[in-house]
């Protein structure tokens, strides 16, 4: 059997099997249970929503809802026929093949402009770093290990994710990162952290992997282990280096600033 | 044609919405199935997000957003079928009687095996984003609307997922290298 080795590939034929029809029965049940769900009717008289509200309007708003509440739970107590019991109806399921195109062809490399970064994000997990004025940040103050337990640097073709940890006492510093890569986040594409190129961040040592559409550095500083990623999630940059490097440029790593629990 | 659609089925006319049944039931039961893994699961997932469609209609304000919105309602049964599941089954898992679909006869049984094991453990929140993008093609923005978070936390959980999903084969490859050098 010839099995492809390249992981997007893999991925998409993996998401291109599975049925692709809705079954005749379960769109039978669908339509058959429509007259037994009464649509929710909006009062035409009521506007969407006021304009402006003054008190009175938010008083007597909350006085309707109030008595629109009161009348539902009376209504509540009578057995109704719902959307919610519908579905047990649904019958032996008789999937149809059909395989539907996924996505996962990635399109062709672009250049971006390099970002001007003039505004600086203070993050709680002991580094700073610039961003740019049309970026947006989702800030943790969870160590990196979690799925989202990172601050998240957005912009419109490229994202930069974020963590930092504290390296327990008398560990081995690679061996410790590259289990927190392989478990607290997934995967490391492969790669040993040991036998990466060096990379120096705010002054500190550490390693740089540029592999499987992402950039990603880890960095140890004041017994903190640092990780940056950069992301590209839609196009993929053909100098996606160039503007890691320009974000790199304005990272400063404070361990000491960060707060412990 | 689809907007007039939405807006009789709007003011209740039951053959406008049978008509949207068709036209979006097999979408919605595709990234249904694949959030999901499992037809039966899907298909009552598919069933809830259409009957309360049906029922919230009137209250949707702009038609033009019928799609978001359609796919919010699955989303969120998904998620309803996801909880329920864990709260009360045991772990067998539901196959299609007929299979699953055309099996990719270029996948390998490790490699789907590896793939059906490493995204089950995914969360129903990372889950729908990989399917929302990879399957339905979906923007990111638009899947930003769908699940009601901001687009940096769908590019987060997007990333995340695929690179579980993309870990996990080159985990799978590596011990298979392993095996064939010892061999």
């Amino acid at each position: 059997m010839n099995t492809p080795r390249d992981p997007d590939e893999i991925l998409s034929a993996w998401l291109d099997e599975g049925p692709a029809r809705l079954p005749d029965q379960t769109r039978r049940a669908i339509v058959v249970a429509l007259p037994s769900v009464t649509q929710r009717w909006r009062l035409s008289w009521v506007p969407w929503r006021f304009p402006l509200m003054t008190n009175t309007m938010r008083a007597a708003a909350g006085i309707a809802i109030v008595a629109i509440v009161g009348v539902a739970g009376l209504n509540f107590l009578r057995p109704a026929v719902g959307p919610g019991s519908a579905p047990s109806q649904t019958p032996t399921p008789t999937a149809t093949p059909e395989p539907s195109p996924t996505q996962m062809a990635q399109p062709s490399a672009i250049a971006a402009p390099i970002p001007s970064l003039t505004e600086t994000f203070d993050s709680a997990n002991g580094y700073s770093i610039g961003i740019g004025a049309s970026m947006t940040v989702e800030k943790t103050d969870a160590p990196w290990g979690l799925p989202d337990a990172f601050d998240a640097i957005v912009s419109s073709l490229y994202l930069l994710r974020v963590g930092s940890d504290v390296i327990p006492d008398g560990v081995d510093v690679d061996a410790w990162i590259q289990t927190r890569l392989t478990q607290g986040t997934p995967g490391n594409c492969g790669a040993i952290r040991a036998e990466l190129p060096e990379v120096v961040i705010d002054g500190h040592a550490g390693k740089i992997r540029d592999s499987c559409g992402e950039i990603e550095a880890t960095v140890v500083a004041g017994g903190r282990a640092y990780l940056f990623t950069f992301w590209m999630p839609e196009v993929p940059l053909a100098n996606g280096r160039e503007i890691f490097d320009a974000f790199a440029a304005t990272v400063q790593l404070r361990p000491e600033d960060v707060l412990t629990p | 044609m689809r907007m007039r659609l939405v807006e009789r089925a709007r003011e209740g006319d039951d053959v406008a919405f049978t008509d949207l049944v068709d036209l979006d039931g097999d979408r919605c039961y595709a990234i249904a199935y694949r959030i999901l893994r499992d037809v039966e699961r899907a298909q009552d997932a598919v069933q809830q997000a259409f009957l309360l469609a049906w029922r919230e209609l009137p209250r949707l304000r702009d038609p033009e957003r019928f799609d978001v919105w359609l796919h919010r309602l699955l989303v969120n049964a998904c998620y309803e079928e996801l909880r329920r599941y864990r709260r009360w089954s045991t772990r067998i898992r539901s196959l299609p009687v007929d299979g699953p679909g055309t099996p990719d006869t270029t996948l390998s049984v490790e490699d789907r095996d590896t793939l059906d094991r490493a995204f089950v453990r995914l969360t129903p929140e990372h889950r729908s984003v990989f399917v929302l993008h990879h399957h339905a093609g979906l923007p990111l923005a638009e899947i930003a609307d769908v699940v009601g978070v901001p687009v940096g936390t769908v590019k987060s959980r997007l990333h995340y997922a695929t690179r579980t999903l993309r870990a996990a084969i080159v985990a799978d490859s590596q011990v298979d290298t392993v095996e064939a050098r010892l061999a």
